[in-house]
């Protein structure tokens, strides 16, 4: 992982901050990775590849899946959008569609299951926050209710929304053609609603503890050790990975955990955090905003030793960080 | 465990043993088939990747490959042949048998159960 610390340090701005906690924050995604599996077998191949039970999603319904490699690391997250019969959409935080896709593809031999990367042509507009249905609702004239996911016109056009509890906040997508993305942006600009930044929605998820991809999870990591033990089943049956994982949760090997870190200053991603000569962890995520109380929040994959709350740890560049 | 006998296949075809010929002529006669072949392919997943996958059917597809030993027709997809050429099928039973088994030199890793590899 790179050392990066590419913004100079600022507060935060309270409103974008209070939207996504008390109201509901709108984030446009740069790079959304958003790939369509059709086919009379796709559901059934992503079952037997990912971490989640996935035969149990009928159309109109999502749920948040783990593909791992062989060896259990994360090759990537993603929601499964059961969109209509033999019809799915694949909706990842990655930016690299690509090799989400090659690694299914890799996996398709006989199956009904054909792959289409949609992500240069689609927009993702996440709507975060404890009244994002009611927006969906006032603006869309949608009930959406948990883990679903439903299309909708918009104009001429037509739009896909989906929600996800996987992440222990209330969060919805809304995927849509990019030529009608600022429409929606601009439907979406109602009284309730917030734009939040980049940097602002990252304080939000590293304050949420939420995993990030290329950062928490990776090839770096297995997806116990990243946060991830709510979107793995284990009595559902065999997955790529599966006996790994299996065995590092049945015989308590996971040796770190991520963890929220509190600093003076903002940390750098990739800086090592060591307590005396010993090594503690690493740093995965940070922000170069500051809270309100002054601190800067990063994650870490922080070693068990040290997970305690208040556990001190130096980190490489000459700061202190404390678990929070 | 038992182990599949180490057998040397030609990489153009899989074989199936005299034992796995029998039981699957056991088993179509359970079904009262009396035209019938074994479809042995290959799929996406299990622990370690690809999964083996057996069928009794009552006759090939038109892109599978027809192999015959011992009297059974066996029908083989030509996408998943890359991943059995050279493949023995053999059946084990008894208290500690595993029921069919894949010796496949494809295989470079397996799963506990033996259900599953990759290449």
């Amino acid at each position: 992982m790179e050392h990066l610390q590419t913004h100079t340090p600022a507060a935060a701005d309270k409103s974008q901050l209070d939207a996504l906690a008390y109201s509901c924050g709108v984030v446009r995604w740069e790079n959304p990775t958003i790939i369509m599996h059709s086919g009379s077998d796709a559901l059934d191949l992503l079952h037997r590849l990912t971490t989640k039970d996935l035969l149990s999603v009928s159309a109109g319904h999502a749920r948040r899946t783990v593909l791992t490699s062989a060896k259990g690391r994360v090759v990537d997250v993603f929601l499964v959008a059961h969109v209509s019969e033999n019809l799915l959409l694949l909706i990842s935080d990655t930016n690299e569609s690509e090799r989400t896709v090659a690694a299914i593809d890799y996996y398709t031999i006989i199956e009904d299951a054909e792959l289409l990367d949609l992500s240069d042509s689609r927009a993702r507009i996440s709507l975060v926050g404890p009244t994002a249905h009611a927006v969906v609702e006032a603006v869309f004239g949608l009930l959406l209710d948990t883990d679903s996911v439903a299309e909708t016109p918009f104009g001429a056009s037509s739009i896909t929304i989906v929600s996800d509890s996987s992440r222990g906040v209330i969060w919805i997508d809304v995927i849509c053609e990019i030529a009608i993305a600022e429409s929606v942006l601009k439907a979406l600009d109602y009284k309730d609603t917030t734009p939040v930044d980049e940097s602002h929605f990252e304080l939000f998820r590293i304050g949420n503890e939420i995993p990030g991809s290329n950062r928490e999870y990776g090839e770096h990591a297995n997806p116990i050790e990243a946060g991830l033990l709510p979107l793995i089943d284990f009595d559902k049956g065999c997955y790529v990975g599966q006996e790994v994982i299996a065995r590092l949760d049945a015989y308590d090997k996971v040796q770190r955990n991520i963890k929220v870190l509190r600093s003076s200053v903002p940390l750098n991603v990739g800086a090592k955090l060591v307590s005396g000569t010993t090594s503690a962890g690493l740093v995965t995520s940070a922000s170069t905003l500051s809270t309100e109380s002054g601190d800067f929040l990063s994650l870490g994959l922080v070693r068990k030793a040290f997970l305690h709350p208040d556990t001190e740890l130096d980190v490489e560049n000459g700061a202190t960080a404390k678990i929070r | 465990m038992t182990m599949a006998p180490e057998r040397s296949v030609p990489i153009n075809t899989i074989e199936i043993t005299e034992k796995a010929a029998s039981k699957v002529r056991k088993f179509a006669a359970d079904k009262g088939m009396e035209k019938f072949g074994l479809k042995v392919a290959v799929k996406g997943g299990g622990c370690s990747g690809l999964t083996y996958t057996l069928d009794i059917v009552d006759g090939p597809e038109a892109d599978d490959k027809l192999i015959i030993h011992h009297g059974v027709e066996v029908y083989v997809p030509k996408k998943a042949f890359v991943f059995l050429a050279g493949t023995v099928l053999d059946f084990s039973d008894g208290l500690n048998g595993k029921g069919f088994e894949f010796s496949n030199p494809n295989a470079a890793k397996t799963c506990g159960c033996g259900t599953s590899f990759s290449v």
